[in-house]
């Protein structure tokens, strides 16, 4: 199984000897919880029977001032750990961003690019900003990740992270493949549109509101988009992802369980389709 | 009277499991030197418990399963939201009710300077949600045990003002004569301590070992 979407925040060994990662967890990515040694992660996705996990990082540092975590610890992580996928981030409002990315993609290793345009406030068709980036994934084969929907954090604003901006995005960008996060909670009709008239467009699921994964899972996948639909229309389209740590990935794991997927649909979404990504 | 606290960390690698503290919390008793008083063991943490059985892997297993039974995963538990204070959505009710059920604590006394125990008895941490780094701590409270050795060893039956405290420590073989030696020379200081109203414990500790040479 591999998860897609973790976010390699609250790792002791990372967080202890950095204020400046501590005070972008704190302030901006908003978790205040101690952070657990890098042990636990591993344990917690054996416990979970994930073999994969993709770490994403953000760096927002127009908007706030910060990186919530950097390329260079995504990559030192990654590179001690091969269980560990790790994705990039630029921010979109830097004038060399395009070169960044091509520097972590090529430099450092990195598989695809994460963007939090609640977090990192620009929107998602803004051409000045988001375009290049787009570009440069197109260009360098990559995949990005986009969190779509509503951003937990009380600086993050959910007006920039609307699915349906991305309907344009596909349209200009068509060997681009995109991965909507969240399944883009609450506007989960308009992620469907996209993903279901773009054969690039992916759905994650990583959905964090309220109740367990399970009541989450059941409630987005299987009464708001159905799971007829999923397994007609977009068994090649759908991620397992998880938000550890803001939600933990046994509980995930076993929410996605619960559902009565078919035998085909279930190993797409666990596996095939992260592994054909990346 | 000593009172030691300490706090032990962990790292658990399964969602519910039980680990074995026991030697952990006899050498430390061990190492207190308290004789006579009691062990505190206590969980810092309300999704963990602390509790005694037999150490065997099959009980084990029953423990964990039974637990898991009677707090089922799916039933619909308030406490299954995001939660403001931790940034995370708190969706472990199962946990926080095994803990419930299990408790934080569990005591021995201590006599003698170990811990009354049934042989059988195991002391486990349990982990009930799991993977995390936690941690536990003891309280080892009671009486010191050189100053109770004094006490019997020494045959020191004099009144000790408890505003007024004078400690004079005295190492011998464990050679009954050197003992008694050391019994006058207690008493002798003991009673110069009386006579300047100055109340005075005579901590003898005994060295178990060949007898020094006179």
């Amino acid at each position: 199984m591999i998860d897609f979407h973790t976010h390699p925040v609250m790792i002791k060994e990372l967080v202890q000897d950095d204020p400046a990662l501590q005070r972008a967890v704190r302030e901006v990515f908003q978790l205040y919880f101690p952070a657990q040694p890098l042990e636990v992660f591993l344990a917690e996705m054996d416990e979970a029977g994930v073999e994969r996990a993709v770490l994403l990082p953000v760096d927002c540092t127009t908007a706030h001032g910060c990186r919530i975590v950097t390329n260079e610890q995504v990559a030192e992580l990654a590179g001690k750990n091969s269980r560990f996928v790790g994705f990039a981030s630029v921010d979109p409002a830097a004038k060399d961003a395009p070169r960044r990315l091509e520097k972590a993609i090529r430099g450092l290793g990195l598989k695809g690019l994460k963007l939090d345009p609640a977090l990192q406030r620009f929107h998602l068709d803004d051409r000045t900003l988001a375009w290049p980036l787009y570009q440069t994934c197109s260009e360098l084969g990559i995949p990005v990740l986009i969190h779509c929907g509503l951003s937990w954090s009380l600086v993050g604003q959910a007006k920039y992270a609307r699915p349906l901006a991305l309907e344009e995005v596909a349209q200009e960008f068509p060997r681009l493949r995109m991965v909507i996060a969240h399944c883009g909670w609450p506007w989960v009709e308009e992620a469907l549109l996209v993903a279901l008239k773009y054969r690039n467009v992916y759905l994650d699921t990583s959905i964090v509101y309220s109740g367990t994964p399970g009541d989450a899972l059941r409630h987005v996948l299987a009464e708001r988009i159905g799971l007829d639909v999923l397994e007609r229309s977009l068994p090649r389209q759908l991620l397992f992802g998880s938000n550890y740590p803001r939600a933990d990935i046994r509980r995930t794991v076993r929410g996605m369980a619960a559902l009565p997927l078919s035998p085909s649909l279930r190993e797409r979404i666990a596996r095939k389709n992260a592994e054909e990504l990346l | 009277m000593k009172s030691i606290v300490k706090r032990f960390t962990i790292v658990t690698h399964h969602e519910t499991e039980l680990i074995d503290i026991t030697p952990r919390v006899l050498a430390e008793v061990e190492a207190a030197g308290v004789r006579d008083g009691t062990a505190f063991v206590l969980s810092l943490h309300t999704t963990t418990g602390l509790t005694v059985n037999e150490g065997l892997p099959d009980l084990e297993q029953d423990i964990a399963d039974c637990l898991q039974g009677l707090v089922p995963d799916g039933r619909a538990y308030k406490h299954a939201r995001f939660l403001h204070e931790d940034g995370q959505m708190a969706i472990n009710a199962p946990s926080h009710l095994r803990g419930a059920l299990l408790g934080f604590e569990v005591f021995f006394p201590i006599e003698g300077g170990r811990l009354v125990r049934g042989a059988r008895q195991t002391i486990y941490f349990v982990e009930l949600d799991g993977p995390q780094e936690r941690t536990w701590s003891c309280r080892y409270w009671g009486n010191s045990r050189s100053a109770s050795a004094c006490r019997s060893e020494v045959g020191f039956t004099g009144e000790v003002r408890p505003d007024v405290h004078l400690s004079v420590g005295v190492h011998v073989a464990a050679v009954q004569s050197a003992v008694r030696d050391q019994e006058q020379l207690a008493h002798r200081v003991q009673g110069e301590g009386r006579e300047h109203g100055v109340g005075v414990e005579v901590v003898l500790a005994v060295e178990h070992g060949e007898p020094r040479a006179p």
